[in-house]
């Protein structure tokens, strides 16, 4: 059975069918990329995998669950953690206290009215080591606002993985960094992915990016999957080609 | 924050009963309920950006309740005020869950409507609450177990400090708390807070229930200080003075609402000493202080202190819970 498991999933806005009955499966551990020209649905189809968009048709199946109808938190809890497209930080708070509040969201004392010493020195010692893990240590007392727009997606991807999620889902990681910040990105990513065994899904405009880190891809074009394979069998897709308009290299 | 603070604010006000006279002794009295009045307000509007418009509803149910406890049932000092706060969380619990389904402007006009609805039960249910009249002469009433110490002047004195005291150090353990911290992350990128795994509505919930039940406490408080309830206290402009004070003292401070009720009180006592348009002096100066100082009379205060030190921190004044 795969970790993750979506049928059908369809959202439309009037006459716009955004995603279109797309079917896409995850195995444990396995990084999978969504690839597409802009607008292909890919980041709607995140949101409808999370529960912040709401379906308009389709199942998400997640560790033999159905969680289609569970609210964003609900999903999350269960062990799906997600970076936003447009970096979503506590711009006020800072660095250490963005990811401890990571940890402190998937405790089961997560919301609890009283302060609890024990669960506040947990969380701060795995924020700092999620922290050190992206190379933030040093940022930690800095307000997450004020860092570098490369510095504030790593924070993310270091509020994600500090949840310990079964399944990382990544969008656009290294959308808006210079060309030296999205290779030390791949290479962090890569080797955090690989040390953890953590499954992703991963969106990213960059290439580059996708076939450095993914084993299978998935392309959406138009809100429909129109292909799914190894980069070798994606790159050689004549629908591929064609929605790419040849442009794949 | 070292202790002497602390210790200078419990001395002072140890000492008040002996070096105030009556007057004045019910003055601060006065301060502290609204102060209280005012931390209530701000564990919504500082900690989670909930805009209430009717903060007079907590106020007034707590004052009723309290009054009605006492005067109709005859239910000591102590029992009437824990009855009088059980009774505001409870009918918290359904208004808020109505009212936390909304957010921003909608939010505030629903908190306005049940407050006014509270205004208008009050101004009709003649036999009950005596209606526009209200319920005069409420009696503190003595109890068994040495309850009737708190029923003098100086004794009610010493109850609500008990009292504010310990509903600040609940909202400074609530605000430090997973659920307080939790609040802050709502308030600052609800999404992000949700993609984590917080649950917003929730927790938007649990600030209202416990802001009204404080207020309730401020209220029911009152009502025992002065033994005169009427449905004034349940008017939109009560609701309009606690934001003020708030704003004036500085939102998300706890203790700068204690600084902007003394200020609102103050200003209120002496300006109208000198004019009946003293709302007009005070609307004034509240744009200033806006203006002016837009993290309030506490805000400032730490700023300076903190300037006097080490240079101003990286992180702005909201970031530490």
């Amino acid at each position: 059975m795969p970790l993750l498991e979506c049928t059908g999933l369809s959202r439309a806005w009037g006459a716009v069918r955004a995603v279109d009955g797309v079917d896409i499966a995850v195995e444990a551990g396995e990084v999978r990329a969504v690839i597409g020209p802009n607008g292909a649905g890919k980041t709607t189809l995140f949101n409808l995998i999370t529960g912040a968009v709401p379906k308009t048709a389709g199942r998400v199946v997640f560790r033999g669950e159905d969680v289609s109808r569970l609210p964003p938190h609900a999903v999350a809890r269960r062990g799906i953690a997600r970076t936003f497209q447009v970096t979503a930080l506590f711009p006020r708070l800072t660095a250490l206290e963005n990811v401890r509040l990571g940890a402190q969201a998937v405790r089961p004392d997560a919301m609890r009215p009283l302060p609890v010493g024990a669960a506040a020195a947990a969380t701060t010692e795995a924020a700092r080591a999620a922290l050190a893990r992206v190379g933030l240590a040093g940022l930690a007392d800095v307000a997450a606002g004020v860092l570098s727009h490369g510095d504030q997606r790593l924070l993310e991807v270091a509020m994600a993985l500090v949840q310990r999620p079964a399944l990382l889902i990544l969008d656009e990681p290294t959308q808006g960094m210079s060309v030296e910040e999205t290779q030390h990105t791949v290479a962090l990513l890569g080797r955090v992915l690989a040390a953890e065994g953590t499954a992703v899904l991963l969106v990213e405009h960059d290439l580059q990016v996708v076939f450095a880190l993914a084993r299978r891809i998935t392309v959406l074009h138009r809100g429909r999957r129109i292909a799914e394979g190894t980069p070798a069998e994606v790159r050689a897709d004549a629908a591929v080609r064609d929605a790419y308009l040849g442009n794949l290299d | 924050m070292s202790r002497l603070p602390w210790l200078a604010g419990i001395a002072a006000l140890a000492a008040a009963p002996i070096a105030l006279a009556g007057f004045h002794l019910g003055l601060l009295t006065e301060v502290l309920i609204l102060g209280l009045f005012a931390m209530s307000l701000d564990l919504q509007l500082g900690y989670a950006r909930m805009v209430s418009f009717g903060h007079a509803g907590p106020y007034g149910v707590g004052a009723f309740a309290a009054a009605l406890l006492m005067a109709k049932a005859g239910w000591p000092l102590p029992c009437a005020l824990a009855g009088a706060v059980a009774i505001t969380a409870v009918v918290a619990v359904p208004v808020g869950w109505l009212c936390c389904r909304a957010g921003g402007v909608a939010f505030a006009m629903l908190t306005l409507a049940f407050a006014q609805l509270a205004y208008a039960v009050a101004y009709k249910w003649q036999s009950l609450t005596g209606g526009s009249d209200g319920l005069a002469g409420v009696p503190r009433v003595a109890g068994p177990f040495g309850l009737e110490l708190f029923t003098g002047r100086v004794g009610y004195y010493a109850l609500t400090v008990a009292l504010v005291g310990s509903a600040l150090l609940a909202a400074r353990a609530f605000v430090a708390s997973p659920m307080g911290r939790a609040l802050v992350a709502v308030r600052e990128n609800e999404a992000r807070a949700e993609a984590l795994g917080f649950d917003p509505r929730r927790l938007r919930l649990a600030a209202f229930v416990l802001s009204n039940a404080l207020a309730g406490l401020a209220g029911a408080l009152y009502a025992g200080h002065v033994l005169f309830v009427s449905p004034e206290l349940l008017l939109w402009t009560v609701s309009g003075h606690v934001l003020v004070m708030v704003i004036l003292g500085g939102t998300g401070t706890l203790f700068g609402p204690f600084l902007g009720a003394a200020a609102f009180l103050m200003l209120e006592h002496e300006v109208s000493a000198l004019t009946e348009s003293w709302a007009l002096i005070l609307g004034f100066i509240f744009i200033v202080t806006v203006i002016v100082m837009p993290e309030g009379m506490w805000g400032l205060g730490a700023r300076l202190l903190r300037g006097a030190r080490r240079p101003p921190a990286v992180e702005p004044r909201h970031a530490a819970p």
